[in-house]
């Protein structure tokens, strides 16, 4: 699984493995890998017929899962052997970005687009992605956004396509240059005059934690609640919801070739209960939200997620849900990694 | 004066860095330290062995394939790493190796031996056949002992830094055929630079550039004991 | 023993030669056309050739310098302390340069991450000129004096006494070091990725992150690139070293004379 960030990491260290290992006796072992990374092994190991692999379960989402099922390298039959997928809300399950997830992978958690800001040094902050680049234009050196290599940079270009296109772009893969050339037109006014962009969304983080921009972008709308209680980011940092949000379900999988499939599907058993659906909500480890339907759990754990609360950096709820918008094909993620170079030079 | 001691200080002004942020001295990942130490350990020790036996039969040994295989030894370094690399890479796919401990050593040797078989043969051909072929009158024990070995400690060391240097440097050729699965030192740093944590970006180039002058100091410790043994010895 | 270990040897040297053969294999069916045509391609290509031989060129011109006047100064102190950058990994070299010149720290045009590509350069710079150093140190200390001497007498410049009395002696270590960093720097990753741009990247950059990401899964593109760049290097290796042997045979001769 990716493994750039500590949150999920300690989740997964410090509250799932010791649990699996005591409940179940199975041994957990996260390997900080990036998803394209293993499915290129895993492609690797389908070339070659390597009938026992490596890796045990993965979390994938997005192209690489449409890759990955392409190429014929996950399980399936999850839904039957996983008692705990009953509980799934049933939108998220269905499909994957688009990709109908056909039983080849089960949701984890659901999250939406969101920008954090720090209200000390913005006093108007933009409500739109037009008054995004104006404000650029007034605050120039203070904007920024990832590469589009990169997960969420890539997801930010693709909500300014929305703005422009809407959803209709699904059905034609083709951008219009003079998108691009509105693109190139932000480039003067971001950090560094557009020369270059963070690699990462961490390096993103990082400019933002420092001070350098003043604003920074994720999925996931309760990311920051961490960051600004251990002091990493500033103490006003506030979200921020523009025109809309790509919601973003991410799930998790089984390879074709794992050599412990069952112990995969104790893991993947433990990580949709609903005790460690709360957790991972919560604002102690990650705060990744739920992929359960909150309808079909009992009442006392329904309650406990709804006493979770709100945080400072959280958006509104409602607002958020209302601008949610579903995600791009992988096809428009192809597109916008080839032709963004231009934007950049 | 004042030249030599400009150019000491231009030497030395991109260590300060180290001392710009506090370094976290956390250890993330002990596996990463364990896995570099023992590819420092075992490519040091084939790199040496492999090397000076090639130099050594490049040198002074007659055989009308000598040009071809001096020529085919020294090749490599022509070679753009990254290319060695995308080649072993689908070498090693095809053979299942990827991802594998073995692996990943196998592609460093092939990138660390020419560099290795250069400085054993430029350091073999300055100590000269003389010196050999007076020693060839001992029993073979002794020679190795008492001429070979401190003949050729210095070079040695200078083998296994060199093989230590050039293999802490990868990044690419160890997440590529390591497939992400064999951490190194040199994988953290390059995620902790990624990713947003300085303090531990910094301590692991502390440890980058510490490796090596822990392996100098070691193999000079253990030079030093070893002549002050075979000198008593000879005594 | 010797044999076994030769024949390992020459094995493991082959590896390098086999996985030009897979390249080549892996390559076939490349559109070379749009290969040539593509921006992205072209501009890295146009910036690692500055690179390149920006960072080649001074660590050389440095290097032999620094050699000269270490033998003829006798400057002890300064010739180990010159050792120490190769000691230092060429990544943990990057990151201390990033460092060095990053955000606040950057020194008005010298900053990490833009495109003239000034860190990447001074990296190289620091590292390999000590390489430089020492392989034209021995020559140096081996140099026989007189030719200088006898240009000095026919009282030629300066720089003509270097060009006939030392030149022609150094030619094969400085050709030697030449390739051997041209090879190195042209096709790497860690240090141009680390202190480079997002647009134009380095060839090496470029041709590693297209072959790890996702959307390339069967891209034919970096193994291409990755050959036809071999080949380049292969080619003025080949060149330089005919064009230059009938020199190099005559000092040789001279010299045993």
């Amino acid at each position: 699984m990716w493994g750039g960030d500590e949150g999920i990491n300690s989740y997964i260290d410090d509250y799932v493995a010791p649990r699996l290992e005591e409940s179940y006796n199975v041994e957990l072992n996260r390997v900080a890998m990036d998803t394209a990374e293993f499915i290129r092994q895993l492609s690797l190991d389908k070339k070659a017929d390597r009938q026992v692999g490596t890796i045990d379960a993965v979390w994938i989402n997005g192209d690489n899962f449409r890759n990955a099922k392409e190429a014929g390298l996950l399980r399936d039959g999850l839904m039957e052997r996983v008692p705990n997928a009953e509980l799934l809300n049933e939108t998220a399950q269905q499909s994957d970005a688009g990709t109908p997830t056909e039983d080849l992978e089960l949701a984890w958690g659901n999250v939406q687009f969101i920008m954090h800001y720090d209200a000390s040094k913005v006093d108007n902050p933009p409500q739109s992605f037009e008054e995004l680049r104006r404000w650029t234009e007034d605050n120039p050196g203070r904007f920024t956004y990832p590469e589009v290599t990169d997960f969420t940079g890539n997801a930010f270009v693709r909500h300014l396509l929305y703005e422009r296109y809407g959803d209709e772009l699904d059905q034609k893969a083709t951008i219009e240059d003079s998108f691009w050339d509105d693109l190139k037109a932000w480039s003067p006014n971001l950090w560094k005059d557009g020369q270059t962009y963070p690699k990462t969304l961490e390096q993103l983080d990082q400019l933002y934690a420092s001070g350098e921009v003043w604003m920074t972008m994720g999925f996931n709308e309760r990311r920051a609640e961490a960051e600004v209680t251990e002091g990493i980011f500033p103490r006003e940092t506030r979200a921020l919801v523009l025109d809309h949000s790509i919601a973003s379900t991410h799930f998790l999988a089984v390879p074709f070739n794992a050599p412990n499939p069952d112990g995969a599907l104790v893991l993947l058993q433990e990580l949709l209960s609903p005790e460690a659906q709360l957790v991972k909500q919560g604002p102690e480890y990650w705060g990744d939200g739920t992929s359960l339907d909150l309808t079909k759990l009992d009442v006392n754990d329904q309650r406990a997620f709804e006493e979770l609360g709100e945080g400072v950096t959280y958006p509104d709820s409602e607002q958020l849900l209302e601008r949610s918008i579903p995600d791009y094909g992988p096809n428009v993620i192809d597109t916008v990694r080839e032709e963004w170079p231009r934007v950049a030079k | 004066m004042i030249r030599q001691g400009l150019l000491i200080c231009l030497t030395f002004i991109p260590f300060i860095s180290l001392f710009f942020v506090v370094p976290s001295f956390e250890i993330e990942n002990n596996m990463a330290i364990v896995h570099t130490i023992g590819l420092i350990v075992i490519l040091s020790g084939i790199n040496v062995w492999l090397s000076m036996m090639c130099a050594w039969w490049l040198l002074w040994t007659d055989s009308r394939w000598k040009h071809v295989i001096e020529w085919l030894v020294f090749l490599p370094l022509f070679i753009p790493m990254l290319a060695t690399l995308f080649g072993l890479y689908l070498i090693l796919a095809e053979a299942g190796l990827i991802g594998t401990y073995v692996g990943v050593t196998l592609a460093l040797l092939v990138v660390t031996i020419p560099y290795s078989i250069r400085l054993a043969y430029n350091g073999m051909a300055v100590i000269g056949r003389p010196l050999l072929e007076q020693a060839r009158i001992l029993p073979s024990r002794r020679r190795v002992m008492y001429v070979l070995y401190p003949l050729f400690s210095r070079l040695m060391r200078t083998i296994a830094l060199f093989t230590t240097v050039i293999l802490l440097s990868q990044f690419a050729l160890i997440q590529l055929i390591g497939a992400g699965l064999i951490p190194t030192v040199t994988t953290e740093l390059y995620q902790s630079y990624a990713g947003n944590n300085r303090g531990l970006a910094l301590s692991n180039t502390w440890m980058l550039i510490l490796f090596p002058v822990l392996l100098y100091f070691l193999l000079s410790g253990w030079d030093r004991y070893m002549v002050r043994m075979l000198k008593g010895r000879l005594q | 023993m010797l044999r076994s270990s030769v024949a390992v040897t020459i094995m493991v040297s082959l590896l390098p030669l086999t996985a030009l053969v897979f390249l080549a294999i892996e390559s076939m069916g490349m559109d070379w056309g749009s290969l040539l045509t593509n921006e992205t391609w072209r501009d890295s290509f146009v910036t690692t050739i500055y690179v390149v031989s920006v960072s080649t060129g001074l660590s050389l011109v440095i290097g032999t310098w620094l050699a000269r006047t270490v033998v003829q100064k006798g400057w002890r102190f300064l010739s180990s302390v010159l050792r120490l950058p190769m000691f230092v990994p060429h990544i943990a070299a990057a990151y201390l340069f990033w460092l060095l010149f990053t955000g606040m720290n950057g020194i008005g045009w010298i900053e990490a991450n833009e495109r003239n590509y000034v860190t990447v350069i001074l990296t190289y710079i620091w590292k390999e000129t000590p390489f430089v150093f020492l392989m034209m140190l021995g020559t140096y200390e081996q140099l026989n004096r007189g030719y200088v001497e006898m240009a000095k007498t026919l009282q030629l410049s300066p720089f003509d006494q270097f060009k006939h009395g030392e030149l022609p002696f150094l030619m094969k270590p400085l050709l030697d070091s030449a390739w051997i960093l041209i090879a190195f720097i042209s096709f790497a990753y860690e240090i141009p990725a680390l202190l480079g741009v997002t647009y134009p990247k380095l060839i090496g950059v470029l041709a590693y992150e297209r072959l790890s990401t996702g959307l390339y899964l069967e891209a034919t593109e970096p193994y291409a690139v990755a050959l036809v760049w071999t080949c380049l290097v292969g080619i003025g290796v080949f060149l330089s070293y005919v064009l230059t042997a009938s020199i190099r045979r005559r000092i040789e001769r001279g010299v045993r004379r």
